[in-house]
């Protein structure tokens, strides 16, 4: 973006501005001067610092990144960092650009029950990442995952069938540029990214390795141990959950907020449900049996922290006009807060206040900003809700997986709980 | 009320045989066709005002199409383990949703286009995926896009 002079300006502006905000308390957030919010940072093995920031390309908004260790499983200690992974409560298992992995780290390829090279075509709902299914030990805070399969986005693209070329909207996104991050770190309460019913266009085994026109076939039958796995699940202990705290932000948003992931759920001294909510999710979709308010009872709804902004199916206020920056977002004429409740499976229920803004009233304001709590974006329809990542400012949300339970407690996975 | 409890003027199973069954092929702003597949059913519903037709692939995934009552799409929905081929969905609006796709915030979980000629919202979460495209100048008199079930 290229509005340095206005960041200037409305730097020189913000720092009073900002000052009040965080006198009026950003509830367990320190906003400082530039627009920064930060929290401190709990001491553990179990801990990894978040940031939310502009990401490797400087153009994200609401993307919560970490930096994840990958270590090869064959050559002791033979590790590298990658910084900018985006946090993703709404898909399963650690993908990595080829391009952010040294050539000398060495990870095994995963292969199908005939031992041909397996891939995988992995659909986001804006594009399509294609790479090889590989081995690598990953390392979260302290805590490691020994040996479970990633995938390496970008890896043998020379090899990409045109089912997965034609899948959704064919974008395909095997760089930095198309992906917008380094890696995704998916950590929804599934342990798998695939199971029985694992589509045609998801998973591949491909002959061939590096000449063009090879044929790949797509596998339904992937072995277990080769399906791309959850690394959290996947962690030598504190594998039955995870939790994820961002600081509180101002209604004007913050330039970078702090925050931190907790590993396990009730396994540590600082991983307590304690007096926590929790909502039990259905086992095969993995969402809330419902959330409601705005007039309207949603049936499909769902906590995802890689979804930037509040969806919101049915209102009555406009989305932003297309030759404004906040295209795509709603743009209310003044803003307003929507009192929801979320309901369980297990119909337990929680009350949350959803702040929703103007959002090219917040991007032309606060331009240098990079986190807001209250930028909301249509739902499909009017059975549509989704808790995307300003949810997660100022709370502490858990996740437990599937088939988990918490010690000290009758709870099994899959749940949430704030 | 759901609209979708009042289209009962005519209603068709055109197959649900796993042999021949039919695949709908249309794509947004062009006319309902049906052709044959191995692994598709699909459901035609015919109502006052618009017409649905709805096609369900092995792995679960729907997707329906509404169209005036000369036929022609001006509405899509789709939900699923996979999302369908939008190049072939939305016909002659994939290159300009595509453009509205690169210039538009979005991120990988959800993008949406709202222009006066063209709607869309497209989601996905774990092993989901959701959407939902129309053409707002074709949409029938009398009726908005929320009146589509």
């Amino acid at each position: 973006m290229s509005y340095e002079k206005i960041v200037l300006m409305m730097r020189v502006l913000m720092l009073g501005l900002t000052v009040f905000l965080s006198a009026c308390g950003g509830g367990g957030g320190n906003v400082s001067t530039g627009g920064n919010a930060s929290t401190s940072i709990p001491s553990g093995n179990n801990v990894l610092p978040i940031t939310v920031d502009a990401g490797p390309n400087n153009n994200y908004v609401n993307g919560a990144f970490v930096t994840v260790t990958v270590c090869s499983p064959v050559n002791t200690g033979q590790c590298h960092d990658i910084d900018h992974v985006l946090v993703d409560t709404g898909s399963i298992g650690l993908r990595i650009l080829s391009s952010e992995l040294p050539s000398g780290l060495s990870l095994p390829q995963l292969a199908d029950n005939n031992l041909v090279p397996l891939y995988e075509c992995m659909q986001f709902a804006d594009g399509n990442a294609w790479g090889s299914v590989n081995s690598a030990s990953i390392k979260l805070g302290g805590i490691t995952a020994n040996t479970l399969p990633i995938q390496i986005i970008g890896a043998n693209t020379q090899l990409l069938p045109s089912s997965c070329q034609n899948a959704g909207t064919g974008k395909i996104e095997n760089d930095i540029n198309t992906l917008d991050v380094r890696g995704i770190l998916g950590v929804g309460a599934f342990k798998a990214d695939c199971d029985a019913n694992c589509t045609g266009i998801q998973y591949f085994s491909c002959p061939g390795t590096a000449s063009s026109g090879s044929s790949c076939n797509p596998v339904s039958n992937v072995p277990a141990s080769a399906l791309v796995k959850n690394p959290v699940s996947s962690l030598s202990q504190h594998n039955n959950g995870m939790a994820i705290h961002l600081s509180g932000i101002p209604s004007d948003g913050a330039r970078n907020v702090t925050g931190y992931m907790l590993l396990g759920i009730n396994t540590a001294s600082n991983n307590n449900l304690g007096q926590a909510t929790t909502l039990a999710l259905d086992p095969d979709s993995g969402q809330l049996l419902s959330s409601s308010g705005n007039n309207h009872s949603y049936a499909i709804s769902f906590v995802d922290s890689g979804t930037n902004a509040w969806e919101v199916g049915a209102t009555t206020f406009p989305t932003c006009p297309v030759s404004q920056v906040g295209v795509g977002f709603y743009c209310p004429a003044s803003a307003l807060s929507l009192n929801m409740t979320m309901t369980g499976t297990d119909y337990h229920q929680a009350s949350v206040s959803v702040p929703i803004a103007n959002a090219t009233m917040l991007f032309t304001s606060s331009p240098s900003a990079n986190a807001f709590n209250n930028l909301a974006a249509p739902g499909k329809d009017d059975t549509f809700f989704v808790w995307g990542l300003p949810f997660f400012y100022n709370r502490t949300v858990f996740t437990a997986f599937e088939q988990s339970t918490m010690p000290g407690t009758a709870l099994t996975g899959p749940l949430i709980g704030f | 009320m759901p609209f979708s409890t009042r289209l009962t003027a005519l209603s068709l199973v055109f197959a649900a045989l796993s042999l021949s069954p039919l695949s709908a092929e249309a794509a947004l702003g062009e006319i309902f066709t049906v052709q044959e597949t191995t692994s598709t059913t699909v459901v035609r519903h015919v109502g006052t005002r618009y017409q649905w037709q709805e096609t369900r692939h092995a792995d679960g995934s729907v997707l329906r199409e509404y169209a005036s009552h000369d036929g022609k799409v001006f509405a899509i929905h789709w939900t699923g383990a996979s999302a369908p081929s939008l190049n072939q969905a939305l016909g002659q609006h994939y290159s300009s949703a595509m453009q509205s796709l690169k210039s538009h915030p979005h991120d990988h979980h959800h993008w949406h286009v709202v222009t006066d000629t063209l709607v869309v919202h497209a989601h996905s979460y774990l092993r989901s995926y959701f959407g939902e495209a129309y053409l707002p100048q074709q949409i029938p008199a009398g009726m908005t896009a929320q009146d589509l079930y």
